[in-house]
């Protein structure tokens, strides 16, 4: 839709530096396209499990190979951290920690559990 | 769907000193739009647990031949909470995408292109893919002779993807 008295309706983001808090937002809908396109993997391997032992075989040996181990990587990550950063949305529509100082710290908070659970996780797999 | 049909109509007819907000009031809501808020957070709601536990038992279990997966995936217990994942992520998802959508794709017949084709992708793919678990499972634990509901082609979600 064409904005009729050419006013900026968002910043300039060429110009415009983004607070943390600006960059997790982003984050958070960029992960979230990731997750609806990576859980077709999960959903894959499910199949494959009920498809048989062939089919089971072959899907592990995709999902295992090098490649297939960075994209799960990648997938356990986007995953941990939309989870965080869901919870922390979550917070906010119950009225909770909307002030400057309690939002960057749970940006924080979140990058933090990220990257913790995504350890955690791996270090079990 | 929340596209802009009259807005935009009316935009056609409007140059000019109009500010956004004169144009967009008193139009009235297009109706569904707390409906598709809330049942976003619900589903994000039920995936805090749904998701912590698919991702830990899938890698708990990564490595394990093909017997010991398959017995742990015919438990009533893994088959419920994994039915409800893929269900309840395929609609979080069709949700998130078709918000995404909508905020960047400024060419209507782009958008409207793309919110019925993730509504369809989508929920086909998850009425598929339970169907397909559903015949699967019951093959499992019944075995080969048995009165499992039979589906219109149960091949057709593995070669989607293999």
């Amino acid at each position: 839709m064409k904005n009729a008295s050419n006013r900026p309706l968002s910043p300039h983001l060429q110009i415009y530096k983004l607070p943390l808090t600006g960059i997790l937002s982003i984050t958070h809908r960029a992960t979230g396209v990731v997750l609806a396109i990576g859980t077709l993997l999960v959903t894959y391997w499910l199949a494959a499990i009920a498809g048989g032992e062939e089919s089971f075989n072959s899907a592990n040996a995709i999902l295992g190979s090098w490649f297939g181990k960075l994209v799960l990587f990648g997938w356990t990550w986007a995953l941990f951290y939309h989870l965080s950063n869901g919870v922390r949305h979550l917070l906010w529509d119950i009225g909770f920690g909307f002030d400057i100082p309690t939002a960057n710290l749970t940006s924080k908070i979140v990058v933090g559990a990220s990257f913790v659970l995504t350890i955690l996780l791996w270090i079990i797999a | 769907m929340d596209y802009c049909l009259i807005p935009c109509l009316r935009n056609l007819h409007d140059m000019s000193i109009l500010t956004p907000f004169k144009r967009a009031s008193g139009l009235g809501s297009t109706s569904d739009g707390v409906k598709h808020w809330w049942m976003q957070r619900m589903t994000a709601v039920a995936l805090v647990p749904l998701s912590l536990w698919v991702a830990f038992a899938i890698a708990s279990h990564a490595g394990e031949d093909y017997t010991t997966v398959a017995a742990w995936f015919a438990q009533p217990f893994t088959t419920t909470m994994l039915i409800l994942f893929v269900f309840t992520a395929f609609l979080h998802a069709s949700q998130g995408l078709t918000v995404v959508i909508e905020d960047y794709v400024h060419h209507d017949g782009v958008k409207v292109t793309a919110l019925v084709g993730v509504k369809l992708v989508l929920v086909l793919l998850d009425q598929q893919r339970l169907e397909h678990f559903t015949y699967r499972i019951c093959r499992l634990i019944e075995g080969a002779n048995n009165q499992c509901p039979t589906i219109k082609s149960n091949t057709i979600p593995m070669t989607w993807l293999s």
